[in-house]
């Protein structure tokens, strides 16, 4: 850093006090098409959880537009803190990043749903910490690598930081959580991906992965045998293997996710069946269609119009915020909004590979769409970031 | 191509694409930017102080590089993320637009249910419109598998029906049927004890009742085998395509008789209801319903009184047979054929069967029971499918060979001494008067006196010119057996009606094949071929063989035998009527031969007595046939009224009848008095041993 001669910022535009000015400034802060894509999309996601939980009492609209509601507060929190400070925070980030993690296996508050602790009772609230984790997870990250300036200089340096992020990804896997821990590699690797790692340590990583997965594979059966129950994949994490690389296996069983999955998506040709009328989520065909098969639900009911149109709305978001980062100053910016994008692709890539059949089922939310107000007021606050990043970019003028 | 391989390689194309776009964006925007940068730092001197211009301007292109390669990565991220896009939306695409159509389909099955509405089974009629198997109701009271495990439904269910518990359980053990599939506990229930269950459902978890439509056999057995019987469709008859009718697990289907052989046209066509179901399969409302097509009812060619007159006939007979001392005789067969058109007008096989047995599927015991060599299998219908060796009766047929092939003429006389020793003292084969003789006959008195010698002599004499020793082997002819091959023997007759038995007319080539491991009998001998001009020897013709025959031999022509007359509507309207058919293959005969024979079967009618009492002449012939396996000979009668212009044929065998033809004859002649409207009262059989 020591050879970069700091620019100074140039004068305000205009004296202050002047309020067409003073608008003017806003409006250069505020990044009007990145906020209208915002309300578009929240909008959206809304009207589609709206109409998957129509009638089902275990749903709560209400809690649902809280969650956007508390969510645009801390945006705005977010948004008002120079978030350069943050780039100093390394450690407690880390601490607090464990805390979250480990949260949910605490007594007292800990609580249990569908065999994982990842959620937490709090004033009768339950909230996954694990969703706040991957925020934390990425500006920690982004502290640590965008230290560097840009280029990871030798391998020690580079494992320091892969060592570093496999400590949440491993916590999270104790709950167990595989989406949350998959969630955290695809943050990671966007943030080294970015801060100039060396091609071939990302490419060795990533290999060795692979590799270590399908050990995993191959001993898992024989560790099944010895243990005499399942260590590392649980059955029906196979199951979603199988069904995955033979998509017509066992409909009614093992299958039927899939299968209900594709149905409804199909069915809703080019303009769906109308917002409300899908048989599919209606009836009840389509499990967990607010939460991990909301895709399916838009797609019924919107067709593939609709489809496109929360598509070209997520290329817009990316867009825009990758517009961000490159116009940022501050590399840790940068780093941090390709971590929150790191998140997001590879939540659209999942959630909505999943339900075409594309990828194997694992149960991670939609961002902005799918019901749960955690990962909702999370994604508000990675927004806060975002917008925190553009109002501090360099006001060169043009 | 498969979808998901095109939706990767789209992405992969939209990725490289944005990448070529970016990096070239990119490198001028660099540019662009590098000289912009350098001029403004320059052009406003914010250079600090100590530093020259020099090194200013290499930091500045140092960090401008540096930057450019970070920003590159993002780039490539943009890229990368619009390559996933791409994925997704060529997935989208493939799925939504491409296979919409299907998966709409599959949406649909999902909300909606088909249940199959049963198709009424046709009525078989007898020729005249009169039931002879219809439907009627049944209270059926049925309760799935899993009632098994509660103790005390099957206790009140018990007490209800005033069935044993074990007969209760064994029903439900029943493996026969499929797993899902409720098992029948009673049919025909009270209506008290169905009414209670319906009251009570809160008693009877699991138990339904429901009005089922069962097959009714309206006279018992009679006709039983001709009719035959149904059962459920088994896995091996779902094997079989049938071009109508597409069958259910747990259909009935038609298994022996005129219920299998119309089966098609019985069976009619399924109907349709669907429903819309919710996600636990329950219906919410009626979408749509195609209605059943009822089968259709046949008219057979039976006339439900004869035929029952003649089912009594022949019990009756078989029954004083015994009593008279034949105690072997136990079965037996008549059947009377229409000589207009070759329609069966009754069809009598004793011993019979209650069709309505297996209406709910037979139970094994009985299926056992009823194939089982001390039954004398019951089930087969002996008019079609018992073999026996036509005696006598086939002289008549030997007789018009012999005339065909000028073996005898019409001043052919032989001589009978009671004993034929042509082929020497030891091989001496006697007649049926011996130690008496015929003396000279010719051969309408052959017939009438039905004289075993005159036909050796025949047999003899085909022997000698087609198939002698003398003659070489590749040259040797057949002519006898063609003969009576064309009378319609050897093979099936056709009729309407499943497992007709082919019968067999023996030769030199069949001899050989059948005997190929003893060679020592394989050979064709003179006395295969006399033995055949009497009928006897490797000989066997089914009793419909043998009347079809007489009937061709009456109306001097072979039609096809049938049951079916015709379709009728629901009006009484007939839809399809049976047209007559010619046999295939037609004998060829002068008229003058068959003059012969049939003057030799009117004296033997007139000698026999039996019927005297008719309005009409009659031609008649009797058989004692030698049945190596039985106790005493089977017998036979055949005869055809009026003579003059023939209406009826009517043939009636006797296994182990005993000696003479008298209770073959008896059969026919009460037979042809039930044709003719006389009354010759019951034949005389003590009350007690008389069959229902």
């Amino acid at each position: 850093m020591a050879i970069t001669p700091r620019m100074e910022s140039p004068k305000p535009l205009a004296a202050p006090g002047a309020f067409s000015s003073h608008l003017r400034r806003i409006i250069g802060l505020a990044n009007i098409p990145l906020l209208a894509t915002i309300a578009a999309l929240s909008g959206y996601g809304l009207l589609v959880v709206g109409s998957a939980i129509a009638g089902s009492p275990e749903y709560s609209f209400r809690r649902q537009t809280m969650g956007i509601v508390i969510g645009v507060v801390l945006l705005l929190i977010f948004w008002r803190v120079d978030y350069r400070r943050f780039s100093a925070w390394f450690a407690p980030l880390l601490v607090l990043d464990i805390i979250l993690i480990i949260s949910p296996l605490l007594p007292f508050i800990g609580v249990t749903i569908n065999g994982a602790r990842s959620w937490v009772n709090i004033f009768d609230q339950q909230l996954q910490p694990g969703e706040l984790a991957k925020l934390v997870t990425i500006v920690m990250m982004a502290a640590l690598v965008s230290r560097y300036g840009g280029r990871i200089p030798t391998v020690k340096d580079y494992l320091r930081c892969l060592l570093i992020l496999f400590i949440p990804i491993v916590l999270i896997m104790l709950q167990p959580d595989l989406g949350t821990g998959m969630v955290l590699f695809a943050i990671g690797a966007a943030i080294l991906f970015a801060g100039g790692a060396d091609w071939k340590w990302l490419v060795l990583t990533l290999l060795a992965l692979v590799a270590l997965i399908l050990l995993a594979f191959f001993i898992d059966p024989l560790l099944d045998q010895a243990a005499g129950h399942d260590v590392f994949l649980k059955q029906y994490q196979k199951n979603r293997l199988l069904v995955f690389m033979d998509e017509d296996l066992d409909p009614s069983g093992v299958g039927y996710n899939v299968q209900q999955a594709k149905i409804a998506i199909g069915s809703g040709g080019l303009f769906g069946k109308g917002l409300g009328l899908g048989t599919q989520s209606g009836l009840g065909f389509l499990p967990e269609a607010p939460t991990d098969f909301i895709f399916c639900v838009l797609a019924e009911e919107l067709g593939f119009v609709g489809c496109l149109g929360l598509i070209l709305l997520y290329a817009a978001l990316i867009g825009l915020s990758i517009w961000a980062a490159l116009r940022s100053e501050e590399f840790f910016g940068s780093l941090a909004i390709i971590g929150i994008l790191g998140m997001w692709v590879f939540q659209i890539l999942e959630n909505i590979g999943m339900s075409c059949g594309l990828m194997p089922i694992t149960g991670i939310p939609l961002p902005f769409v799918s019901y749960g107000s955690s990962f909702m007021v999370v994604n508000f606050m990675a927004l806060g970031l975002i917008l925190s990043v553009w109002s501090h970019r360099s006001t060169r003028p043009s | 191509m498969d979808t998901v391989t095109l939706a990767i390689l789209l992405g992969v194309g939209i990725f490289i694409a944005c990448l070529v776009i970016l990096v070239s964006l990119l490198r001028l925007r660099a540019r662009k930017q590098e000289s912009q940068a350098l001029k403004k730092s320059f052009g406003r001197h914010h250079i600090p102080e100590g530093v020259g211009i020099h090194d200013v301007r290499k930091a500045k292109v140092h960090e401008t590089i540096r930057r450019r390669e970070g920003k590159g990565r993002f780039y490539l991220f943009a890229a990368l993320v619009a390559g996933i896009f791409g994925v997704l939306l060529a997935r989208l695409w493939s799925i939504q637009l491409l296979s919409g159509d299907t998966y709409m389909k599959l949406a649909e099955q999902n909300m909606t249910s088909d249940v199959s509405i049963p198709a009424t089974r046709g009525r078989l009629l007898d020729r005249k419109g009169r039931e002879l198997v219809g439907n009627r109701p049944s209270m059926t009271v049925a309760a799935a598998r899993s009632v098994l495990e509660d103790r005390n439904i099957i206790h009140r269910l018990s007490l209800v029906l005033g069935i044993p518990v074990g007969v209760l359980r064994r029903a439900l053990l029943d493996d026969t049927v499929g797993a899902q599939s409720d098992r029948i506990l009673a049919q025909d229930a009270s209506m008290r004890s169905i009414s209670y269950i319906r009251e009570h459902p809160g008693l009877f978890a699991g138990v339904t009742v429901e009005e089922r439509t069962v097959r009714s056999y309206s006279y018992g057995t009679a006709a039983a085998h001709l009719l035959g019987y149904i059962g459920p469709v088994t896995e091996t008859d779902l094997l079989v395509p049938n071009e109508n009718i597409a069958y259910e697990s747990g259909d009935y289907i038609g298994k022996s008789g005129a219920e299998l052989a119309f089966e098609s046209l019985l069976q009619g066509i399924r109907g349709t209801r669907t429903y819309r179901v919710d996600v636990d399969g329950n219906p919410t409302a009626l979408l749509s319903e195609v209605p059943p097509v009822n089968g259709s009812d046949v008219c057979l060619t039976i006339d439900l009184d004869l035929q029952r007159r003649t089912d009594r006939i022949l019990s009756d007979v078989i029954t004083s047979s015994r009593e008279r001392g034949f105690e072997h005789a136990n079965a037996g067969a008549i059947i009377v054929l229409d000589l207009a058109d070759g329609g069966v007008r009754a069809m009598s096989s004793y011993p019979g069967f209650r069709p309505e047995e297996f209406t709910n599927g037979i139970s094994q015991d009985l299926w056992d029971q009823m194939n089982s060599t001390d039954s004398g299998y019951p089930l087969t219908n002996r008019a079609i499918a018992g073999l026996y060796p036509a005696a006598s009766t086939y002289k008549v047929f030997s007789g018009l060979a012999g005339q065909k092939y000028g073996i005898i003429k019409e001043d052919t006389h032989f001589t009978c001494n009671g004993i034929w020793t042509e082929y020497g003292e030891a091989w001496g084969q006697r007649c049926w008067v011996y130690p008496g003789g015929h003396g000279s006959l010719n051969f309408e008195e052959a017939i009438n006196q039905s004289c075993d010698i005159y036909f050796y002599n025949v047999g003899a004499s085909f022997y000698e010119r087609w198939s002698g020793e003398d003659i070489d082997e590749d040259r040797r002819e057949n002519p006898l057996q063609s003969c009576l091959k064309s009378w319609g023997f050897g093979s099936p007759c056709g009729i309407d009606l499943p497992g007709e038995m082919d019968g067999r007319v023996p030769d030199a080539a069949w001899k050989k094949q059948t005997f190929a491991d003893t060679p020592e009998d394989a050979r064709w001998q003179p006395g295969d071929m006399t033995s055949l001009c009497i009928g006897q020897g490797d000989l066997l013709v089914t009793p419909l063989q043998l009347v079809n025959g007489y009937a061709g031999i009456a109306r001097e022509k072979m039609l096809v035998p049938h049951v079916f007359d015709k379709v009728i509507d629901g009006k009484g309207e007939t839809v399809i009527a049976y047209a007559p058919e010619e046999s295939p293959v037609q004998p060829s005969f002068d008229a003058a031969h068959i003059a012969r024979v049939k003057d030799g079967l009117k004296r033997m009618a007139a000698r026999s007595g039996r019927f005297d009492h008719l309005p009409v002449a009659a031609a008649s012939k009797t058989g004692t046939a030698e049945v190596i396996s039985a106790k005493a000979e089977t017998v036979w009668f055949v005869a055809y009224a009026p003579f003059e212009k023939p209406e009826y044929c009517v043939v009636c065998v006797i296994e182990q009848g005993g000696e003479g033809s008298s209770s073959a004859q008896l059969g026919v002649e009460y037979t042809f008095a039930a044709l003719y409207g006389v009354d010759l009262g019951e034949i005389i059989v003590s009350e007690g041993s008389r069959e229902r």
